[in-house]
């Protein structure tokens, strides 16, 4: 059974005195396996942003379902959401969100922490953790006292350290410099590589060529996917510009039909 | 545009965009200036000259206003600080984008200018609409009988502006200096970094504990003399520094302590709490040491005149326990007479005379040693150790107290308006008796227990007779060298005291037909009207009453907004945080119980302190109260926990309010 499974997702926004109807995603059907590393991609607007809330479950889709590991996310109550987030979901954000109240140590156990987790297995799960990132020498460090990629490095421990099934990432790079971009990704790889499963949302070709799967947004469905099988990294890059042409190609003839798209 | 034209227009739009912030602070100035207006206008206004014995008054209203001046301008330095931090990413921004640091100093010239302008205004208005409001209000709850005459003073007006034009110079100097120390790169990053670590912790404890304890000491042994007004105000200096180098150095050591400890620092909501806490300590610690200050002000306010308000009867009986004192020369036979007349106007006014006392007496000022059981001649001693030594003999003692004691020759009994006398003998100017018995009350000599004035506590000696009287007066005569001891002996007088117990529309007939009554008798000396000297003194007790309500209603609203001013701040630099704790899986119940954690730690130690402060305080205070004749300290006690409880519910109900907002502004 795949880990996660996304099967008719819509979500349809509605202004606020119901004038205005915005289909932001129309029937989104696909799945994870255990240990894949899925990159999603899209331009802004097509709804990427609002599938990773929804996986995340911090918004719910107006119709469909997702399931992470059997379990389907609109079943749990409000009240288990947050703990669930917590124990089965980890978090790397575009502009890190680290607290800057505290160290980098402090930022990374929180979840931990929240979790009712104690202190020893705490430093014991931070450990290898800290060095396979490299920011063993920086965790007494207050995040204004770091770099950009230092702090979402710090990011990436704070959303492992907790053992998610998943690790959701939105843009990761984003905020970064290229040459930290690069280190982060292979970061990503390496993670991957050890059997964590990773999905990452993202508009950066040299991001998502890392992955094992791309799949491709437009107009709130899943356009297409590339599977990068025994492809070299190069090769795959080339595959995802091609299909981003094709897209975008599509875009200028089909500006209509992607209007009467949203209702 | 013109450059000079458009840095003005720039100050308005920085302060137009950042009006989350400017909003509180711009309240904060004008609250400022209307409670400085306000202070400054009692001052000016003449009435103040006409409150009878308003010097007292005066002076506590300028010592108030001095100490107004201090707390307002640290107060509005620190909540300038706020703006500071908030706009350096903004003017770092600018700085990048071309503008000169000069321009930027003109542009925050123009920015303080607009401030000052607008906040003095409005505060002066509402200080002067405001301050007729409350002087008619205050003026009727004191029964005060004077004419409410307002007028704009001029001289109140200038004050507030040329006090207020120095503040938001050192306000505007100091954001200049924040400003021009830091790179623009350093501005740009400056509004995400926590306060920098306090250093030498134990030296800032030292200084709190120094300055806390000498203030506390001063105040414990405070006397009521001529320095007590100083000292007040040293006590008061020095608590105020005590307390902020206190909460600064102990709130941080206690936070770092806890954070040394893992299992309690990494516990879901302690460890949110304490590193914000930790984050921002300094100006944390300097809030809060301006909330303990003002509920401190606000708790000895309030004491002082609930407790005046309740014990203003004891305070006017003091003085004058009879309505009417009327004295004779020492042979008079009034008191046969006397009784006549009173049951006769007894009847005509339907009134009962509750005392009706006769007695002779007389008063010789001695001098007495602190701790020795000898009088003697009160020109060799200083002022403090002179006594007033009332003489009175058993017979006119037994009356008064409706007693039926009896006393040998050589024994006497030995009564002390103040402390107790503490000795079995007594060597009246070389003669020698045995003190009987300490008697616990004589009703014309009104117990002080705690007077603080020692020329105010009298001893009586109730000797047996006439011949021990007048071997005592003898004595005295001699040891003070007195020439005509035949006429001396005689000198004594004899108390003809009324005190009635009726309606008070009757009672005024009856005293002035009494009182003319008592002038016409044989051998009169004088007279005294005691229902005038109470009115004296209720006016002038009705004034400080006045005072206090002002002042307490004044630190009330000033806490209030320290309070709100905080968590409104607080919220908007904690927004992003709480934003980030949800993201991170932390759920809406327990950031609830991280904000109300953080919330009643923060506001319940100033009230802590606040209460500590007061404890200390009291002494002085009772001695404060001696000098309005107040000597009830178990009514003082009683309505201080009173007032504490009350103060704590207001502070409650403040605090509940402010984290209202709190939670609002951080659930966005």
């Amino acid at each position: 059974m795949s880990l996660l499974t996304v099967k008719n997702v819509k979500k349809i926004y509605t202004t606020r005195f119901g004038a205005v109807k915005v289909q932001a995603l129309n029937d989104v059907n696909f799945s994870v396996e255990e240990g894949e590393y899925v990159a999603i991609m899209g331009e802004s607007g097509s709804g990427k942003t609002t599938l990773l809330n929804i996986l995340a479950s911090l918004d719910t889709a107006t119709s469909g379902q997702v399931l992470l590991n059997g379990q389907e996310l609109s079943k749990v109550s409000q009240k288990d959401l947050c703990a669930f987030r917590r124990d089965h979901l980890g978090f790397v954000f575009q502009d890190f969100n680290l607290l800057d109240t505290m160290s980098l140590r402090d930022n990374i156990f929180l979840p931990l922490v929240l979790a009712g987790v104690s202190y020893r297995e705490m430093e014991e799960r931070l450990a290898p953790l800290s060095d396979k990132l490299a920011i063993t020498d920086l965790l007494d460090k207050y995040p204004y006292e770091v770099s950009g990629g230092q702090k979402q490095r710090a990011a990436v421990c704070r959303a492992l350290i907790t053992r998610p099934d998943i690790v959701l990432a939105d843009e990761p790079t984003g905020a970064l410099d290229s040459r930290a971009s690069g280190k982060l990704l292979k970061l990503f790889g390496e993670i991957n590589g050890e059997g964590q499963t990773v999905l990452m949302v993202t508009h950066s070709i040299q991001a998502a060529a890392h992955a094992g799967r791309v799949l491709f947004i437009k107009d709130g469905c899943v356009f297409h996917q590339i599977y990068r099988g025994e492809r070299s990294r190069d090769e795959m890059y080339r595959m995802i510009s091609d299909t981003l042409t094709v897209i975008q190609a599509q875009q200028g003839n089909g500006d209509e039909m992607a209007a009467s798209g949203r209702m | 545009m013109n450059k000079l034209k458009l840095l003005p227009v720039m100050a308005y739009r920085g302060v137009k965009q950042n009006k989350l912030v400017y909003r509180p602070y711009l309240m904060a100035c004008f609250f400022s200036v209307f409670s400085y207006y306000l202070f400054s206008s009692l001052l000016h206004n003449d009435l103040m000259e006409r409150l009878p014995k308003a010097a007292y008054a005066w002076l506590m209203l300028t010592l108030g206003k001095g100490l107004l001046s201090i707390i307002l301008l640290l107060f509005l330095l620190y909540a300038g600080s706020f703006l500071q931090k908030r706009r350096r990413r903004e003017l770092g921004l600018y700085s990048l984008l071309g503008l000169e640091r000069k321009h930027i100093g003109i542009m925050l010239f123009w920015e303080n200018t607009g401030l000052y302008l607008v906040s003095v205004s409005a505060g002066i208005v509402l200080g002067f609409v405001l301050n007729k409001l409350m002087f008619l209000l205050l003026l009727r709850m004191s029964r005060l009988d004077v004419e409410a005459a307002f007028y704009f003073s001029a001289d109140a007006v200038m004050e507030t502006l040329r006090y207020f034009a120095i503040v938001f110079l050192c306000v505007y100097i100091k954001s200049i200096w924040s400003f021009y120390r830091m790179k623009p790169t350093e501005l740009l990053a400056e509004s995400r970094k926590g306060e920098k670590e306090l250093k030498r912790i134990w030296l800032w404890t030292a200084a709190g504990v120094l300055f806390l304890g000498c203030g506390y000491y001063i105040s414990v042994t405070s006397r009521l003399d001529s320095m007590i007004f100083t000292d007040f105000f040293l006590a008061v200096f020095l608590v105020v520094l005590g307390t902020y180098f206190l909460f600064t150095s102990g709130s941080v050591a206690f936070l770092r302590f806890l954070k040394k400890r893992k299992n309690i620092y990494y516990r879901p909501s302690n460890q949110v709490t304490i590193s914000g806490m930790l984050y921002r300590m300094k100006k944390n610690a300097a809030g809060l040491s301006n909330i303990c200050i003002f509920s401190t002000m606000l708790l000895i306010t309030l004491t002082c005149t609930v407790t005046l308000w309740t014990g203003m009867d004891q305070v006017v009986c003091y003085d004058y326990p009879y309505d009417v004192a009327a004295s004779y020369s020492e042979n008079s036979n009034v008191m046969e007479r006397a009784r006549e007349k009173a049951q006769a106007l007894s009847e005509k006014y339907g009134q009962r005379a509750a005392r009706l006392d006769c007695y002779n007496s007389m008063k010789l000022t001695c001098g007495r040693q602190q701790g020795s059981n000898a009088f003697t001649i009160a020109s060799d001693m200083e002022f403090a150790d002179q006594y007033a030594v009332t003489l009175i003999t058993l017979a006119d003692y037994n009356r008064l107290e409706g007693q039926d004691k009896s006393l040998e020759e050589d024994e006497v009994l030995l009564y002390s308006t103040g402390p107790a006398f503490g000795s079995d003998s007594v060597n009246f100017m070389g003669v020698e008796a045995a003190v009987k018995e300490e008697p616990e009350r004589i009703y014309p000599f009104p117990q002080a227990k705690n007077r603080m004035f020692s020329f105010t506590a009298q001893y009586v000696i109730v000797v047996k007779d006439q011949q021990a009287f007048e071997r005592f007066v003898t004595a005295w005569a001699e040891a003070n060298g007195v020439t005509d001891l035949e006429g001396f002996l005689h000198s004594g007088v004899r108390h003809l005291n009324l005190l009635l117990d009726g309606k008070e529309t009757e009672r005024d007939a009856y005293i002035e037909e009494w009182s003319v009554w008592c002038q016409g008798q044989q051998d009169f000396l004088k007279i005294e009207n005691g229902l005038d000297g109470r009115d004296m003194d209720r006016s002038m007790n009705g004034g400080l009453l006045f005072i206090g309500m002002v002042f307490g209603l004044l630190f009330f609203m000033c806490l209030l907004l320290i309070m709100y001013f905080k968590q409104v701040s607080e919220g908007y630099e904690d927004q992003d945080s709480f934003g980030i704790m949800r993201k991170v899986g932390m759920s809406e119940a327990e950031i609830r119980g991280t904000i109300r954690r953080q919330i009643l730690l923060v506001f319940f130690l100033p009230l802590a302190g606040a209460l500590l402060h007061t404890t200390a305080g009291l002494v002085m205070v009772n001695c404060l109260l001696a000098a309005l004749r107040f000597f009830d300290t178990g009514l003082l006690i009683r309505c201080c926990a009173g007032v504490a409880v009350a103060v704590a519910v207001l502070y409650g109900g403040s605090y509940v309010m402010t984290a209202k907002t709190y939670y609002r502004i951080v659930g966005k």
